[in-house]
């Protein structure tokens, strides 16, 4: 018979822990929000001849002392959680901060198993580790990981086959603070673990007073013992330093012991490429040109894959209109399903799918090669000058790809008034939702056609533009948030910038393609296809001889008037609410007297239909502002309220780029 | 007292005393940064804050209102 065991997997941040995970369990796996930055834990499946294992990945973290909600995840997890032993992944570049967080998982009583990665570095910089004289310091079996996935999966395998006892290993506490865990434990007399337990009831921990509950003989004695410490100088505050520093020097102290360095064992790939890469002059000509070359591959990219991809399905419609004649549906159904549902569904196939399935390996290839951790170094100081954090830097990129991933990537900043700017202003980075529409417009308004070999390039340039109109809307947004109803200064931060790594290529197309890409396409579909059909029926049911999306139109015509739009602009944004992608194909739907989406196999002939109703440059100038600053989806919008908690600051993030893209627009009208 | 600040990009100093909030001070120790650990002053960002520092094998950006707070041994080494 085989068992069914629950393991989890900790570590450091940047230490392979996902390579790790996506190596033991393949493809068998529930990804988080956002790969990489593991928010909502993933879990995954694998079998040995013994077993078969889930594997709960958690949020990389420094330690278990919870001070953010991603650490909290994790403490909550592995502490008070359902898991059978934890892996612990360090990396053998930098051992002594990594056996930190390895001691407090062993303390925790739990089962634990060591894997030293990233092995194949650390000899390549001269540092060898002793792996024997580890395992026999922790109490606990250590296993060394290289690139040698295979070997490793099996050696992982194997090790949790035989699970080990939680290891005895404890830190060396001060004298009374021994002799208060004795006593304490002998009172938590129903409980397992008794003594990680005691200290952690003594060090005021929440989440331990709530989960345990514990017995008035232990409370009493808890207070009791507590003011005997005090009275030793150890308050619950100074008592969790001095753990915290004894951990530490515990950690680098074992680190000596088994970790030893041949030649200089410095990151000199590193060191060289920040001298560039975080240089004074060339941070940020690089930064430009690397997003420019993401850009015009995206859009050069792109092109011919989108022009195939809509012939092909716009050519199915003749096909699948018969067959449907063929079952006897009736015409109205038939115009529903094919001319609504399958149209609207096809434009956004073929419209998102090519530059998305581009843009976001290579986005990943950027977060797998640690480059992004420089941008919210390099920029740090002007979002300080606007009272936030650099990271916020990274969670605009992260909403370059998904702004409802990117709300949820926030957790990474600690302090809760940064982390509310940045979720605020997070929908002022155009998705990839956005992207293909911002590119359509670019294409069909600001190319001139003298531009003709060119074209690419000046779009790419317009595009970079166009981000770098939301990076200073993000800023001044900031600012004027910290100046008002966020008010404050900016706090501390800390931010690791990890070595460079070579992104594994394959890995990341793979991960790319089924994490975001085929999620975010998936989502397009399900939101397009009754998109499609609302669409189709507003043009179609009538009220006193006029359609119902007329009446829409009509009321919104005046608004739209005033910030250079009109009402049909307006009626597809509001109805694209589910999907942004969606918007350009329900402009154009509307515009076409038909009530239906037309197939256009050219992107000129799209120009074609929106000059005709009326567009201009200004138009599209205006489409392309509110494209940018109108309010978030509806995912990030339930995202948004999930992180808040607060129904007041969801209506904020929707109402702060309503009423930026609304000014804009309305000053662009007035004074062109 | 001297601060980490005042460490020389390149140059390697040992802390002596971390005196920030308290929030801060567990990240710092976290990461190894406690008295008596050895610092590298790596480099500093483009704007000039924050500056990156090496501490037990891994590079932390911190910026310079905090390394202020960091006092270090008078006798740096090299």
């Amino acid at each position: 018979m085989t068992a069914e065991k629950t393991i989890a997997l900790a570590g450091n941040p940047n230490v392979g822990k996902s390579t790790i995970f996506n190596a033991l369990t393949g493809l068998h796996q529930h990804t988080g929000n956002w790969p990489g930055k593991t928010v909502s834990g993933a879990t995954g499946f694998f079998k040995t001849s013994k077993a078969i294992y889930t594997l709960v990945d958690t949020p990389g973290t420094y330690s278990l002392s919870a001070k953010s909600q991603e650490e909290e995840v994790t403490r909550d997890y592995i502490c008070f959680g359902n898991s059978d032993a934890v892996l612990v992944v360090l990396d053998s570049t930098a051992m002594a901060r990594n056996l930190n967080l390895a001691l407090q998982i062993i303390e925790t009583g739990k089962s634990v198993i060591i894997l030293v990665n990233m092995l194949d570095e650390a000899s390549r910089r001269g540092i060898k580790i002793n792996l024997n004289k580890l395992s026999s310091i922790l109490g606990c079996p250590v296993l060394g990981v290289s690139a040698n996935k295979k070997k490793s999966v099996k050696k992982i395998g194997e090790a949790l086959d035989n699970l080990p006892a939680p290891s005895p290993f404890s830190l060396d506490l001060p004298a009374p603070v021994n002799k208060a865990l004795d006593s304490l434990s002998e009172a938590l007399f129903s409980e397992t673990n008794r003594r990680f337990k005691s200290l952690n009831l003594l060090l005021e921990e929440k989440a331990f007073i709530d989960k345990i509950n514990p017995p008035d003989i232990f409370l009493k004695e808890l207070e009791t013992q507590k003011k005997l410490l005090s009275e030793a100088g150890f308050s619950p505050k100074a008592l969790s330093e001095k753990i915290a520093e004894i951990r530490t020097r515990k950690a680098s102290e074992i680190a000596k012991e088994t970790v030893t360095y041949e030649k200089t064992s410095e990151d000199t790939r590193s060191r060289k490429l920040d001298r560039v890469l975080t240089g004074k002059y060339t941070a940020f000509p690089f930064m430009l040109v690397l997003f420019l070359i993401i850009l015009f591959l995206t859009i050069s990219g792109a092109n011919y894959p989108s022009e195939m991809l809509s012939k092909l399905l716009f050519s199915l419609e003749v096909p699948i209109t018969s067959a449907f004649k063929a079952i006897g549906l009736s015409e109205f159904l038939i115009a529903l399903i094919v001319d609504g549902a399958y149209r609207t569904t096809a434009w956004v196939v073929s419209v998102m799918l090519p530059p998305m399935a581009i843009f976001f390996p290579l986005f990943t290839l950027l977060e797998d090669s640690g480059y992004l951790p420089r941008v919210a170094y390099n920029l740090d100081k002007p979002f300080q000058k606007c009272s936030s954090c650099g990271k916020q830097a990274l969670t605009m990129c992260m909403g370059l790809g998904c702004n409802a991933a990117a709300v949820n990537g926030c957790r990474i900043i600690d302090s809760p008034r940064e982390r509310l700017l940045a979720i605020l202003t997070n929908s002022f980075m155009p998705c990839n939702g956005r992207f293909p529409i911002i590119i359509a417009v670019i294409t069909l308004f600001f190319a001139p056609a003298f531009l003709k070999g060119f074209s690419t390039i000046w779009q790419s340039l317009l595009l970079l533009l166009v981000l770098g109109i939301a990076v200073g809307i993000t800023f001044l947004i900031n600012k004027i948030l910290s100046k008002t109803i966020l008010k404050g200064l900016s706090s501390s931060f800390i931010l690791e910038l990890p070595p460079y790594r070579k992104p594994r290529l394959i890995s990341v197309l793979v991960r790319s393609f089924l994490d975001r890409t085929l999620k975010i396409l998936i989502r397009a579909i399900a939101v397009s296809i009754p998109a499609g059909i609302i669409i189709k029926l507003l043009a179609n049911l009538t009220i006193g001889g006029r359609s119902i999306l007329f009446y829409l139109t009509s009321i919104l015509n005046p608004i739209g008037e005033i910030m250079g739009l009109d009402g049909i602009i307006l009626a597809a944004f509001i109805l694209g609410l589910p999907a942004a992608e969606i918007i350009l194909p329900l402009t154009i739907m509307i515009y076409t007297e038909g009530g239906s989406m037309p197939m256009i196999e050219d992107v000129t002939l799209i120009g074609n239909v929106l000059r005709e109703n009326g567009w201009t440059f200004l138009t599209a100038l205006n489409f392309l502002l509110f494209s940018l600053f109108h309010w978030p989806c509806a995912t990030t919008i339930l995202t948004i309220k999930k992180e808040t908690g607060s129904l007041k600051w969801t209506l904020a993030s929707c109402l702060i780029p309503l009423s930026v893209g609304f000014i804009l627009c309305a000053f662009t009208n007035l004074i062109f | 007292m001297s601060s980490l600040l005042s460490v020389p990009l390149g140059e390697r100093a040992v802390v002596l005393k971390i005196s920030t909030e308290k929030e801060l001070l567990r990240r710092f120790y976290d990461i190894g940064l406690i008295p008596g650990a050895t610092v590298t002053c790596l480099h500093k960002s483009p704007f000039g804050d924050p500056y990156a520092i090496e501490v037990s094998g891994s590079v932390i950006a911190v910026r310079k209102k905090d390394l202020k707070k960091i006092f270090i041994k008078e006798a740096k080494i090299n």
